[in-house]
């Protein structure tokens, strides 16, 4: 049984597929269909839903976090012990939640198609627990993954900004009588039923404890099993050699959604305490595979400079707050955004079969095209990344057709510690450049007892040439990703001269 | 009452906001309604030399499969010009294009059996840029001049 809430009814589902993805089941079991299905890739957002899960705050009280997820690559059972909220949750007696009514008045709609995805990412950033400051300049960041093609981003955006600001003015005023001028009118003091304050302390408790209650319940439908030990992990896929392992799903869904696969045997790692490990040992950042690109971004941007520019690239915060950066390195995509950056620092993965665990630099485990040394009912436990020092020169440098949830024509990551003004132990990294995320040697090479000059960035940019041959495809051709990642090298080279 | 002046609010905005707006694929599904997926050419140019799709009809759930040859009536689509074929008879012209249908019991059925084609092409050249469509003269309509007076000179006479 998946057994979760729907604004507030309860939900238990058995008898499904274990492949049915969210938005299947809202628009075809529900006949739920606000919710729209655009690309039934993660790339539009159109099926943007919120999900509700209980986590920690920074004092380690259970805390309420709402999340926007693409309903089109989550599978049902990614919902047990959450709280699950449509375009269909927000108006509630006649009256419309600010996201709802700013679209409205701000004209932020034409055709329609993309909006309810677009209000569902507006709402979880207006319910995010930061100042209304903090969220405008987030707001780019969270329809990044919503696609408009008709109406426009200015008005849509500026929808956001007003909601924000009528959350402020909820915030101070306090129940004040002020009225809005919109066409659906909301008072200020209507406020109280859409802010995250609506909810009185105790219904508040009662939604953590009723969540905390689901969530401990075994999550199993025929086909679907959700470990909550490394133990019991390691022993289903020992017993089921074929089970496909669930993290996010963000890539592993698009074989039901875009090549038609039936997945008849799904392992989840997303609770399994092991795999979920945030720590800082050594000099070494330690993840577990289950931790979501969201959590390393907001762990990561003070401990790695330029992984923030990354991570905020990467995909959408649909994407991120379900992707896992063990689902990043285990599928192996020559063009993952995250495997440069890790090859680049040097990080090696923790990988467990049965009871017998291995460690491997994660540079050593691609193979060849999305093949790499996973063995059968082996999975990555955890990453150990070695942080870079702080005089060490370090760099992520992502190429892309679009700014946001778009995937690297090219990406460099370049580290260079040096000493004395000499570079020592060069290590630089490539997606996009070959087969596999790939180190350029013969180029680290060139650099190595080298001082950073003009001259050494040539000489390397040489390097490159012979030693990586990409492939053109519809992304790039080969002659640009050649050119891009040679040009890189000498935006490395400008950027440092210049600080 | 004028509109002149005064901003009006789109008439479906608050069905778009509230999901409530009813789109196609929203409609309620009528018992034993069938369900039709799009086999695509998966070439830019040629000629289709043979289509099998008996594992198409195979598929579970499929009720009918749709080729050129079924169509009753009319078979070119196009709304002012001719030259929009419904299904490809045999010249295909674009990727993507419409070759055959399948009708099915779900929407996923009718998906996955389109998959079980077996289509062999005899490819053909494509043009895949302006330039190169310009300089084969390969325009979708015959092109034609609008004018008016003498623009080139007007211009130079303006710019004085």
């Amino acid at each position: 049984m998946i057994r979760f809430l729907l604004d507030e009814e309860l939900i238990e589902v058995e008898n499904v597929p274990p492949d049915l993805t969210v938005l299947d089941w809202l628009r075809l079991y529900q006949r739920r269909t606000g919710t729209k299905e655009g690309c039934g890739s993660g790339d539009c957002g159109a099926c943007t839903v919120v999900v509700v899960s209980v986590s920690k705050d920074h004092d380690a009280h259970d805390r309420l976090e709402y999340q926007s997820i693409n309903s089109c690559i989550t599978l049902i059972g990614a919902l047990h012990g959450k709280q699950l909220l449509t375009v269909e949750s927000l108006a509630r007696d006649d009256q419309l939640h600010p996201v709802q009514s700013c679209m409205v008045s701000e004209h932020g709609s034409q055709c329609g198609f993309c909006t309810p995805g677009f209000i569902m990412s507006m709402f979880s950033l207006y319910q995010q627990d930061e100042n209304v400051d903090v969220l405008k300049k987030r707001v780019d960041q969270a329809l990044g993954g919503n696609l408009c093609r008709c109406t426009g981003y200015r008005p849509i955006k500026q929808a956001a900004f007003k909601a924000l600001d009528m959350k402020e003015r909820w915030e101070t005023k306090g129940s004040t009588t002020e009225t809005e001028d919109t066409l659906t009118t909301i008072s200020v003091e209507d406020h109280p039923k859409w802010s995250t304050l609506s909810r009185t302390e105790t219904q508040h408790q009662e939604l953590i404890a009723t969540l905390q209650k689901l969530n401990a319940t075994p999550a199993i439908i025929d086909g679907y099993f959700q470990p909550h030990t490394v133990q019991a992990l390691s022993t289903y896929l020992i017993e089921n050699p074929q089970a496909h392992i669930l993290a996010g799903g963000t890539d592993l869904s698009l074989e039901v959604t875009q090549q038609m696969k039936s997945l008849s045997s799904i392992v989840s790692v997303n609770v399994v305490p092991e795999l979920k490990v945030v720590e800082v040992n050594n000099g070494c950042l330690e993840l577990g595979a289950a931790v979501t690109l969201s959590e390393c971004m907001k762990v990561m941007s003070s401990l790695i400079p330029y992984s923030h520019e990354l991570l905020h690239r990467f995909g959408s915060d649909q994407v991120r707050n379900q992707g896992t950066i063990g689902g990043n390195i285990g599928s192996a995509s020559p063009i993952g955004d995250l495997p440069p950056m890790l090859i680049a620092l040097d990080a090696d993965i923790t990988l467990q079969c049965g009871d017998v665990v291995r460690s491997i630099k994660l540079v050593d485990h691609y193979l060849g095209y999305k093949k790499t040394t996973l063995q059968t009912s082996e999975f990555i436990r955890s990453v150990r990344i070695p942080l870079p020092e702080k005089d060490s020169l370090f760099a992520i440098h992502k190429v892309s057709k679009r700014r946001d949830d778009d995937i690297s024509s090219v990406c460099l990551a370049i580290h260079l510690p040096k000493v004395g003004g000499t570079i020592k132990n060069a290590r630089i990294a490539f997606g996009g450049m070959a087969a596999t995320p790939v180190r350029a040697i013969q180029a680290e090479q060139v650099l190595n007892g080298e001082p950073l000059s003009e001259e050494s960035i040539k000489a390397a940019q040489h390097a490159l040439s012979s030693e990586l041959t990409p492939i053109g495809d519809a992304r790039a051709s080969a002659s640009y990703r050649m050119q891009v990642a040679q040009n890189l090298l000498q935006r490395v080279y400008l950027e440092a001269i210049a600080s | 009452m004028s509109s002149i002046g005064r901003e009006n609010t789109h008439d479906s905005a608050i069905g778009h906001v509230t999901g409530t707006a009813r789109y196609v694929d929203d409609q309620p599904v009528e018992q034993g309604q069938l369900h039709v997926a799009l086999g695509l050419s998966t070439i830019a140019h040629g000629l289709i030399s043979s289509i099998n799709l008996d594992a198409v009809r195979n598929s579970p759930g499929v009720v009918g499969v749709l080729t050129f040859a079924d169509l009753p009536h009319a078979t070119d689509i196009g709304p002012v010009f001719e030259g929009d074929p419904l299904l490809v008879n045999s010249n295909v012209e674009f990727m993507g294009q419409a070759v055959f249908a399948v009708a099915a019991r779900s929407h996923r059925q009718a998906r996955q059996a389109v998959q079980l084609a077996d289509i062999i092409y005899q490819e053909l050249p494509a043009t895949f840029d302006v330039t190169e469509a310009m300089r084969a003269e390969s325009y979708v309509r015959p092109p034609h001049h609008m004018a008016r007076g003498d623009a080139a000179r007007a211009l130079i006479l303006k710019g004085r």
